[in-house]
């Protein structure tokens, strides 16, 4: 064997498009069969998270159907209850007309579903609007929250967590490590209560609370708006990029011993080529995953931080409607919720499906 | 060319995995680090590359063109990794990235090495793999390192390890996993490498006689027996050799010739290392270390070979 040609020996006549799930004309069939092969493994998944929200739907039926009393109680309260029971009980009858609480339990379950696919949730016993508007326009507040804090803390949490996972006792790793994992130990709720005491009442620099002043317009409104969700959004973001940091701190640090690490190492490659072309990606399907199952998470679990701030999201609309005993907006609540939780988690898996090949070919997952 | 003056290594448990190993390399020449798991032997690699990370303990001199590769600045160490040294792991392992495939890590390193555009080097790495003995280079540089047989891995890492201009190859266990034909056409492979020094860590006996120039036997850490291949072949010196080769299938499977069932109890420390196996073993092996005894060309570390005190 020579040690190395000094002229190119063998060239296909095709040139190197025709490569095998590449786009050359040769292989067009392997290229359709990998991206079947990825077509049907996401449809399973699909199929399992379609499952997953009947799933939830269903609880959501019983839960209130099954819970002790009669359910009309909870809507009207139980003093209203008891008066109604004692002068006009057609009217209860027809509060539980109204709320799809007659008739035998199967058919209930029918024009359940029947209603939840018309996206017809009803009306909510607190506002007696329709519970839709309201649980959108607040999914939407919490999102213009949770999007931002979620990439933010992905990228510092992860970036400074790929630097101190790959140079253990390093600059980075000195200095992130200690405070990420203080800001792990403190609970959501005291952490906001802290910054709106210092940032807030002492400092005054930002507003107690809310999502605008109102009255405002155009620009001036969105910098407002930016302006009242700069605390919740600091204080989700330190929170999730604690967590971001750690995960990918640990894969990195794992991820270093792996043989084909050591080897691109000894080509010498320069470290930052090695950190960017062949740790990352391979730590990116465990972080994706993980980012995606919290966002899904955060979706919910920002409520703490929304009650204090009074940000009118998800999490304040939850904690609003189980101090008003509002069952319709609960269900949707927790409806969206798990919606969400499942969405993301198939985003995750169709993330780590385009960018690891053996889950993608079978191989494993 | 590149020789390892008193290397020894541990760890920060304390657990010692090279022992004052002395070891040389000579330009164009094919040496064959032959031990059994936890001999060391793929320490002895990663060693030289100096990718034992920050937990061991290195002592000795590694020389290589009069630089000590243990005392290098990174970008120097960077450098050398580059320019002289080529390290071949084991196909068995996953010394290619699992996410990409085989032919965009062996065009990555082409380029790296040398400025072509990316059509060129795809056209170089497809001859690489030719040369490698693949016979559809073009497929296995589509594929990724999972779809490949550990055969086939090993192949793309050997012309990884030929794609740079290195005159040193580093080779880790190239028949892990292989079986006795793709093994003989390996040896083939690395036998036919010319021009570079190569120094290849391998328990595979037939395989070491099959290429190497000469040899070396690494026992629990220590060097114990080198010399050139023929000579080391047609008659070993040390008795855990002698054990070895007597126990090959072409030499009758002689069990009996090899090693006694370790002794119970642990031979006390500073005597010889293999005194608990050996049949030759006299008092004075659990007295004293041996030290590496010169006997012709050829050093071993055994009492047996020491001019009587
Ligand atoms: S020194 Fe003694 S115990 Fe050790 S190999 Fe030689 S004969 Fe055996």
């Amino acid at each position: 064997m020579r040690v190395f040609p000094e002229r190119p020996a063998t060239r296909p006549a095709e040139g190197p498009a025709a490569w095998p799930g590449g786009p050359g004309d040769g292989d067009r069939k392997s290229f359709r069969r990998a991206l079947a092969a990825r077509l049907s493994r996401l449809g399973s998944k699909a199929a399992a998270a379609a499952l997953t929200v009947f799933c939830i739907v269903s609880v959501n039926f019983a839960l209130i159907r099954f819970m002790p009393g009669d359910p009309v109680t909870h809507i009207v309260g139980e003093d209203e209850y008891l008066m109604l029971e004692a002068s006009s009980p057609e009217t209860i009858e027809a509060i539980r007309a109204e709320y799809g609480l007659d008739g035998s339990l199967p058919a209930q379950f029918a024009a359940y579903l029947a209603r939840t696919a018309r996206l017809d949730f009803g009306s909510s016993y607190r506002t007696k609007g329709p519970v839709l508007d309201t649980a959108l326009r607040r999914m939407k507040f919490t999102l213009l929250l949770a999007v931002p804090s979620t990439a933010l803390a992905a990228v510092i949490g992860g970036a400074l967590g790929l630097l101190a996972g790959w140079r253990k006792g390093g600059l980075a790793d000195m200095t992130a490590s200690p405070v990420m994992g203080l800001l792990q130990t403190v609970p959501a709720n005291c952490l906001a209560i802290a910054f709106l005491l210092l940032f807030s009442f002492r400092l005054g620099a930002f507003p107690l609370g809310g999502i605008t002043e109102g009255g405002l317009t155009g620009a001036e409104k969105a910098l407002d708006i930016l302006w009242h969700m700069a605390l919740p959004a600091a204080v989700l973001t330190l929170l999730k990029c604690s967590s971001d940091y750690m995960l990918m701190k640990s894969v990195v640090a794992s991820l270093r011993d792996e043989e084909y690490v050591l080897t691109a190492m000894s080509r010498g490659y320069s470290e930052w080529r090695i950190l960017t072309g062949h740790v990352l990606k391979n730590a990116l399907c465990p972080f994706i995953t993980s980012l995606c199952m919290q966002f899904g998470y955060i979706l919910s679990g920002s409520m703490l931080v929304e009650v204090v701030f009074s940000w009118p999201g998800m999490g304040m609309l939850v904690h609003e409607s189980v101090a008003g005993k509002d069952f319709p907006m609960l269900q949707t609540c927790f409806l969206f919720m798990g919606a969400c939780v499942v969405a993301c988690n198939l985003l995750a898996d169709a993330l780590v499906l385009a960018i690891d090949p053996r889950v993608r070919e079978g191989g494993i997952g | 060319m590149l020789r390892a003056e008193d290397v020894s290594v541990s760890f920060a448990g304390g657990a010692r995995v090279l022992d004052e190993v002395t070891l040389g390399l000579a330009a164009g020449r094919k040496t064959c680090v032959i031990g059994e798991t936890g001999s060391g032997k793929s320490m002895l690699l990663l060693t030289i590359l100096g990718l034992l990370g920050p937990g061991a303990a290195v002592s000795g001199r590694i020389l290589m063109d009069g630089l000590d590769l243990l005392r290098l600045s990174p970008r120097e160490l960077r450098k050398a990794r580059k320019e002289r040294l080529s390290y071949i792991p084991q196909g068995s392992g996953n010394g290619l990235n699992p996410l990409y495939t085989a032919g965009s890590q062996l065009t990555e390193l082409i380029r790296f090495h040398r400025e072509v555009p990316q059509g060129e080097a795809v056209s170089l790495a497809g001859s690489l793999l030719a040369q490698a003995g693949l016979d559809d280079p073009f497929r296995v540089m589509a594929s990724y390192p999972f779809q490949l047989s550990g055969g086939m891995r090993q192949r793309v890492l050997a012309a990884m390890g030929l794609s740079g201009e290195a005159p040193i190859l580093l080779v880790d266990e190239p028949t892990k996993g292989l079986d006795r034909a793709r093994i003989d056409l390996m040896a083939a492979l690395f036998r036919g490498i010319e021009g570079k020094s190569m120094l290849c860590v391998t328990h595979d006996l037939r395989f070491a006689r099959q290429v190497a120039d000469s040899v070396a036997v690494l026992y629990s850490s220590e060097l114990i027996e080198e010399g050139s291949c023929g000579e080391f072949y047609s008659g070993p010196l040390h008795p855990y050799s002698r054990a070895m080769l007597a126990a090959l299938p072409e030499n009758g499977l002689k069990a009996e010739a090899g090693f006694a069932p370790p002794r119970s109890g642990k031979v006390a420390a500073g005597g010889c290392a293999f005194a608990s196996r050996c049949r030759e073993a006299v008092p004075r092996c659990l007295r004293g270390r041996p030290p590496l005894i010169a006997a012709g060309n050829r050093r071993v570390r055994c009492w047996k070979h020491a001019p009587e005190p």
